[in-house]
């Protein structure tokens, strides 16, 4: 007889970690290699694939994980046992997102380090793999691609539609996060001219104050010979001021969070929809 | 009445995978008391994994109600084991890591010992033996075992959890001879042991009948014959005179022979010696016919019958 010195729980997530040894290791050898890729080699790059990277790995593990289960019918022998099927979704899912949201959080904040701490290339801050890499946005992506990954393979039963379908999932998730962002935070006006600041802020719309106080986005003196003859363009177009739309440097950790927020509770939703698909699914 | 407790009762299910397609398990009712060796027999497609896969909790039934060790299919599966027609099983596990797992996931119910005498066999195993159904080494690899050594380990979970019902689906399919006598002998003295119901199933009648008391026989999604191999025996008789009638008794399968005319009967009171040869058939000839003659009607006895409704509410 074993002791009974440990709860069932315990005894499901260190069953399901010797299962799942070779990609929990392959996680970790990735992890190290990207640390090793991060100190060196070109920074944008670096952010696109921190940016990348984890949510498709985290989309696939999700998929591979339940779905061979179903395809091999082990997710049966998993089930009969004396721990319920929603015991094992819950390890299931808890072990991969764990190891997944401490490789990226680790990732992410060297990608930081070593971003704040290098010379200053002019990068703008809120340019979209930038926000991804250097922030918590990044992990949550990744944990909504896992639970992306798991539902869809409760559903289809397949591990390489299950991929393909959260593969998609997280790019939609990923591109409706951009485009969303901008609007979790009420935006700042500034007016004058464009000056060189406004190469480090996150710029919504810009163009000219009318002198019927009406704003005309897009309005620019961009065709202008001179720069000194901005008030001649503006006087030109009937206006009295420029103005840009632009969530300062202030907006960022706020918007971070706000999106960080956002995407945790689709991610949750998935989680509880994947819950209700096992739940349907058996008696 | 007083009855033993019903591992299994069914009542009307119906199953069916896909919407137009014919339905697997149509009306299907029996009872399965407490403490049998029951043998679950058919041909292929009768619906045996439908229903010992609906008896594990592992789907849903489109209509009826199936009841396991008194209560529903969910609650009761931490009390049974099952093992599936395909042995699922981990490929990339050992033995040994198999039945740990078995044991992590079954703490509090896990048999250590029984588990490893059903995996690795009385004696202990050779470390690389050729033959197919040899008894697994405790490092081999899952993914490089033979069918019946998958089977021996699928097993070896279901016996070491203890389970108070075991399902076991073609459980000897894939076994030669000598491994089959072995493993139905390990498990006979566990479920002996331990009182447990042990439900096989097999397209094979032969394969189970020496270790059965109990027959359930699936054919075309109904169950055709429910109850003690005794009692299913006793009801029935193969006869043979010069007439083609053969009342007050229900023929199940007739046909000339060279002495006359023979039938296989469910009797309906004494039979009469002297206007026929009376023969005892085998339970093997009784499966036969029934399936052979889809318009018989079925037999349950009476431990067999599921209880009617009021008595339940009761």
């Amino acid at each position: 007889m074993t002791t009974l010195s440990h709860s069932p729980r315990h005894g499901v997530t260190r069953a399901l970690l010797r299962l799942h040894r070779v990609p929990l290791l392959g996680w970790a050898a990735l992890v190290v290699a990207g640390a090793g890729v991060l100190n060196a080699g070109d920074e944008l790059r670096n952010a696109q694939l921190l940016a990348w990277l984890p949510c498709a790995i985290a989309a696939c593990l999700g998929a591979a994980l339940i779905g061979r289960e179903l395809e091999r019918g082990t997710a049966t022998l998993a089930w009969t046992q004396s721990v319920t099927p929603a015991r094992w979704l819950a390890a299931k899912l808890a072990v991969p997102a764990t190891a997944l949201l401490g490789g990226t959080a680790a990732l992410t904040a060297l990608f930081r380090w070593s971003w704040l701490t290098g010379p200053d290339n002019g990068v703008n801050r809120w340019h979209s793999e930038y926000f991804h890499a250097a922030g918590p946005v990044g992990p949550a992506y990744v944990l909504l691609g896992l639970a992306l990954g798991a539902l869809a393979a409760l559903l289809t039963r397949r591990t390489l539609p299950a991929a393909g379908l959260a593969l998609g999932g997280i790019w939609l998730a990923y591109h409706l996060g951009d485009r969303v962002r901008s609007s979790l935070w009420p935006a700042s006006e500034v007016r004058g001219p464009w000056g060189p600041e406004l190469n480090h802020v996150d710029q919504l719309e810009f163009g000219m104050i009318l002198e019927t106080g009406e704003r005309a986005s897009g309005l620019a003196c961009g065709a202008q010979a001179a720069p000194g003859d901005l008030a001649t363009c503006l006087a030109d177009h009937g206006a009295v001021d420029f103005y840009a739309s632009i969530h300062p440097t202030a907006h960022y950790w706020p918007i971070q969070l706000a999106e960080t927020g956002l995407v945790l509770t689709l991610a949750a939703a998935t989680t509880a929809a994947t819950f209700r698909t096992l739940r349907r699914r058996l008696p | 009445m007083s009855r033993k407790p019903a591992a299994l009762e069914a009542r009307d299910l119906v199953v069916r995978y896909g919407r137009r397609r014919e339905p697997v398990l149509r009306d299907c009712s029996f009872r399965l008391p407490e403490g049998r060796v029951c043998a679950l027999v058919g041909p292929n497609g009768a619906g045996k994994s439908t229903l010992l896969s609906l008896a594990a909790g592992m789907l849903r039934p489109v209509a009826g109600t199936l009841r396991v060790l008194g209560a529903g299919p969910a609650e009761s599966r931490p009390r049974i084991g099952y093992v599936a027609q395909t042995r699922p099983l981990y490929p990339q596990l050992t033995v040994a890591a198999t039945l740990r797992l078995g044991a992590e996931l079954n703490r509090g119910r896990w048999d250590q010992e029984v588990a490893e005498r059903v995996a690795y066999g009385a004696d202990p195993a050779p470390s690389a033996d050729p033959a197919p159904n040899a008894a697994p080494a405790p490092n081999a690899r899952i993914r490089t075992l033979s069918g019946g050594q998958r089977t021996r380990v699928a097993l070896a979970l279901a016996l070491g959890k203890r389970a108070e019902l075991l399902l076991l689906d073609e459980p000897m399919a894939d076994l030669d001879p000598l491994a089959r006598h072995q493993l139905m002998g390990t498990l006979l003295a566990v479920a002996v042991e331990h009182g447990t119901t042990v439900v096989m199933s097999s397209h094979v009648l032969a394969e189970l009948e020496g270790a059965c008391d109990y027959l359930l026989l699936l054919g075309n999604g109904r169950i055709r014959l429910a109850g003690e191999n005794e009692e299913i025996l006793a009801a029935h008789a193969r006869l043979t005179g010069t007439s083609r009638d053969f009342a007050p008794h229900t023929v199940v399968e007739s046909g000339a022979t060279g002495r006359g005319h023979t039938a296989l009967v469910r009797s309906r009171g004494p039979v009469n010696a002297a206007s026929w040869l009376v023969e005892r058939p085998s339970l093997e000839e009784l499966v036969l016919a029934h399936l052979r003659n889809p318009g018989a009607p079925a037999l349950f006895t009476g431990s067999a019958s599921p209880t009617p409704h009021q008595e339940a509410a009761a």
